[in-house]
């Protein structure tokens, strides 16, 4: 009785392959809301009813790789009389995948390469001069990145040629913007600190006097799967550590006259962190209504500019500084970015915001 | 991961167990069908009943899911799955070095593994132990409840182009006394945020964030972000137990830990520089608790929790001569580049390794190699 049973199995499986043998298959790549679709056609209808025998695997195979490799996960869809997939994410471009139709007749295709090549379009601070407790490094790029990878696509180099070892700390996850075209390092706080062991033993990343190299390499992929393509360097040079919180009080500026579009100046007096001195600050009237305009952080992030959109009328100005706002070392409004200790010494009360007022005339 | 429950917090939840007897009041009783639209799965911890909570950065938010997987099962005799990264990037169409797995829980129920995934573009996905197989766990029809971070740390000024380039990631993420505990790194100010939230989540609920400071060698103290932490129980009292991200471990009494407050963390040990932790765990060997540490560029780090309960000295001193390490003492074990940890059992820890020929392979250890 069981051997009947196999024997008309088998019987089928014989009758289907010839089936499918008669018909010619046919594979396609298609356009299915914006992403790339397995469509297969030609095959038996009844046969294709077990949509699980269509199995698509990475790389080029020239036979099924076996039950203890795992197909792509993915949607099949009957169209007709056809079998269409997929992917549960989506086909990577430059990646060649291998379909196998009942674990044969296999079908090698490549995906193409539409996307441009990424590029790094800014690093900040932008200045050629750095303190020796930088903290914070921002990459630009022109489109999304990958992410997981950055810290093996970095290198810090000093002007000796020696290799700076793990200058930046390699956080996972990886500190990216939430559209992943822009990314923060962090230089390793621990030797930033004093105090900690790491500053003591082994000191700070960077030497005051000593000039460096950041590279980026061509290999790092974007979120494309394709790599910049080029290699990218920011050469500087160390100056003196910065232990000093930055001061308002100690902030130079440039008024323009009632009637122009001048801008309003700030002049920090010193190179502050970019991102925050770019959404860290804001003008208002008198009354606290925001006044319409554009920011601009230029002169190596040690100038501020507020352009109006309209002309200045005379009046009362108020602009608004948050707290938060850190020079290149990570020294803030309210604090240093490590204070000494002194016993007894009362800790300043955080305050959320610092004002500037200022009064525009009329031209002269 | 750190789903860490102690005898105290079992108890917690079997009298919680007690008090809502009735279907209606369970935890998910809030819980809606549906897709909670994840956007990454940057850190997990399981909480009770088998519900997963998801740490999700890029939308700054908490997703607790209702796995269903709430089957009680005995830890496996063994669990030796080698590459892993090969396998999860067949299932997802791409090859292993554009697969990074940014976290490791297991379901303290089932003992089922489950893994946080992202391919480098960004895309998102959970994936499952069963036996000696790798599932994937869908995430588009689940069970779920969502809390989000973002409005807790201030609405994001947008730069002159409508975009905003700020964003707090979660860097761990653990469940204790009925709070889910939720660390943060900001991609632009240098600034530590500690949240803990109560659950069931509430449409509107009240946030701790924490300014958390740490003093080093009693001469200078830092605002700093937290990578790892984990809630732990010494001598009958709730403590954290964070590592910074340059290595100092620093724990803090719970009861001290409140919204606005400048907490000082009491500093008891500094574990080495150029040093990253990246994990924490606790775990029992012949009965007695011990934490283990896994860091990015030192050995697996075994410490005697008795030892910081005890240890007063607050690194007071500068440390002197070429010492690399100061404070509690702590023994290294012979497992390097650990990326990933968690409690099996009371005294067996799954780990994430990757091995000298380049294979990221997930295995069991017991107290006894530990």
């Amino acid at each position: 009785m069981n051997w009947m049973k196999i024997f008309f199995c088998v019987g089928c499986l014989c009758l289907l392959s010839l089936s499918i043998a008669a018909q010619e298959l046919s594979w396609q790549l298609v356009d299915h809301e914006g992403s790339k679709v397995l469509k297969l056609e030609g095959m038996n209808q009844s046969a294709g009813t077990e949509a699980n025998t269509l199995q698509v695997f990475v790389g080029e195979r020239s036979a099924w790789p076996g039950a203890n490799m795992p197909d792509i996960l993915g949607t099949y869809t009957m169209e007709e009389e056809a079998i269409l997939f997929q992917p549960a994410f989506p086909f990577r471009e430059s990646l060649t995948y291998t379909a196998f139709w009942d674990g044969k007749h296999a079908y090698i295709f490549t995906i193409p390469v539409t996307t441009p090549p990424t590029e790094l379009t800014k690093i900040y601070p932008s200045g050629g001069e750095l303190p020796a407790n930088l903290l914070k490094v921002y990459l630009h790029f022109s489109a999304p990145m990958g992410e997981g990878r950055a810290y093996d696509n970095l290198q810090l180099v000093s002007a000796a040629g020696d290799t700076i070892y793990q200058p930046f700390v390699p956080l996972q996850p990886e500190l990216w913007s939430e559209d992943r075209t822009r990314l923060t390092l962090w230089l390793d706080p621990g030797r930033v600190k004093r105090g900690l062991l790491s500053h003591e033993t082994h000191g700070v990343v960077l030497q005051e006097g000593g000039d460096y190299t950041l590279t980026i390499d061509k290999h790092w992929t974007d979120a494309a799967g394709q790599p910049l393509g080029k290699n990218y360097r920011k050469d500087f040079r160390v100056v003196g550590p910065d232990y000093r919180k930055p001061e308002p009080a100690r902030w130079t500026y440039e008024l323009p006259g009632a009637g122009t579009t001048e801008p309003v100046m700030i002049d920090f007096g010193e190179s502050m962190d970019q991102a925050l001195a770019s959404r860290s600050l804001s003008l208002q009237v008198a009354s606290g209504e925001p006044v319409d305009g554009a920011i601009s952080v230029e002169a190596e992030e040690s100038r501020w500019y507020f352009y109006p959109r309209d002309p200045w009328p005379e009046g009362d100005f108020t602009i608004v500084v948050d707290s938060n706002l850190e020079d290149l070392a990570g020294n803030n409004l309210n604090r240093p970015f490590d204070r000494e200790i002194v016993e007894g010494e009362k800790i300043q009360v955080a305050q959320d915001f610092y004002t500037i007022n200022f009064k525009i005339k009329a031209s002269k | 991961m750190k789903t860490f429950l102690t005898f105290l917090s079992l108890l917690l939840f079997t009298g919680m167990g007690f008090a809502f007897t009735t279907p209606n009041n369970s935890l998910t009783e809030d819980f809606i069908e549906g897709n909670p639209e994840v956007k990454s799965v940057n850190a997990l911890t399981f909480g009770p009943e088998g519900i997963l909570f998801i740490g999700d950065s890029r939308q700054a938010a908490i997703i607790a899911v209702d796995t269903k997987d709430n089957k009680s099962m005995q830890a496996p005799e063994s669990v030796d799955l080698k590459n892993v990264d090969e396998l999860i990037a067949a299932m997802v169409g791409t090859t292993a070095d554009d697969i990074v797995i940014q976290d490791m829980a297991v379901n303290p129920i089932s003992k089922k593994i489950y893994l946080a995934v992202h391919r480098q573009d960004g895309l998102p996905m959970l994936v499952t132990t069963n036996g000696t197989k790798l599932e994937h766990f869908p995430l588009d029809k689940v069970s779920y409840s969502k809390s989000v971070l973002k409005k807790a740390v201030g609405e994001d000024a947008k730069d002159r182009r409508g975009r905003s380039l700020r964003e707090w990631a979660i860097s761990d993420l653990a469940f204790h006394g009925g709070q889910v505990m939720v660390s943060g790194l900001a991609n632009e100010e240098f600034s530590s945020a500690f949240h803990a939230i109560p659950f069931p989540f509430k449409e509107k609920q009240e946030l701790s964030t924490l300014e958390i400071y740490h003093a080093a060698h009693g001469r200078y103290e830092t605002y700093a972000p937290i990578k790892t932490f984990m809630p732990y129980e010494m001598a009958g009292k709730s403590y954290l137990v964070a590592s910074y991200t340059c290595t100092p471990l620093v724990i803090f009494p719970m009861d001290e830990l409140k919204p606005g407050k400048h907490t000082k963390g009491k500093t008891v040990a500094e574990l080495g520089n150029r040093n990253t932790p990246l994990d924490i765990v606790s775990f029992k060997k012949d009965g007695k608790p011990y934490l283990l540490l896994a860091n990015s560029s030192r050995a697996l780090m075994r410490i005697d929790p008795s030892e910081i309960a005890s240890f007063d000295d607050y690194l007071t001193e500068p440390v002197e001569g070429n010492s690399t390490t100061a404070g509690v003492d702590f023994v290294a074990l012979p497992y390097v580049n650990v990326l990933q940890m968690d409690k099996i059992s009371d005294d067996q820890i799954v780990m994430l390794q990757r091995t000298a020929d380049g294979s990221l392979n997930l295995h069991m250890q017991s107290a006894g190699r530990l």
